[in-house]
């Protein structure tokens, strides 16, 4: 089983509410990022966007959010 | 190694996140590093939503998640909170990458680029460090 390390100050505030079950607010939050990081792998998996895309559509958006800063 | 990092995200990096088995997705949701972005960056990239809907293959629904993702992680910063280094930017940056290149000097952080252009300019004026995916994972040790 993982042990989660934590500063000494969060171990001293987390003390203070032995009321709340903290294992299970660290596996929720680990839950919840493991889902988004799973999300984002597969919103990607059949994508053809390739580097030299990326790069090409990014050049285009800058030029639009570049124009909206001169106020055009 | 550095524990984090502060960093402006260019543009390309977002659309590099649909990348099929790229590192950018993963490192944009990495606790260690704190991301920011200029005022309207979202919205700008909200535009091409129906070209994205193509190229990865997902609803729109879909696409309205994966924002919503990169919305929580990257903080937008308003234009008046830079708008003290847009003029010195514009003379030091790459004709379009002025937003970045001052949000990235009022923060005293990096701009994180794939951009070579960018990057190269961007050592000759010196203005802003430009940093690309391959170089931020080095700066954590991540590869």
């Amino acid at each position: 089983m993982a042990e989660l390390m934590l500063p000494k100050d969060l171990e001293d505030r987390i003390k203070e509410f032995p009321e709340v079950n903290w294992s299970a607010v660290a596996r929720k939050a680990v839950g919840e990022k493991l889902e988004k990081l799973a999300f984002m792998k597969y919103f990607a998996s059949e994508s053809e966007m390739t580097d030299e895309g990326s790069i090409r559509l990014g050049k285009e958006l800058n030029k639009k959010l570049a124009a909206w800063y001169r106020g055009k | 190694m550095v524990l984090a990092l502060t960093l402006v995200v260019d543009s390309n990096i977002l659309f590099a996140a649909m990348i099929k088995g790229g590192a950018n997705a993963k490192l944009l949701l990495s606790d260690r590093l704190s991301l920011i972005a200029p005022e309207r960056l979202f919205e700008e990239f909200k535009k091409y939503e129906e070209i994205l809907l193509k190229k990865t293959h997902r609803s729109k629904e879909e696409f309205e998640k994966f924002l919503e993702i990169l919305q929580e992680k990257i903080e937008v910063i308003p234009k008046d909170e830079f708008e003290p280094w847009l003029e010195e930017a514009k003379e030091k940056s790459p004709i379009n990458d002025f937003p970045f290149t001052a949000l990235a000097k009022a923060c005293n952080c990096a701009v994180w680029s794939n951009d070579k252009e960018v990057k190269e300019f961007m050592l000759r004026t010196g203005f802003v460090e430009v940093l690309s995916t391959k170089e931020v994972l080095e700066r954590l040790e991540l590869r």
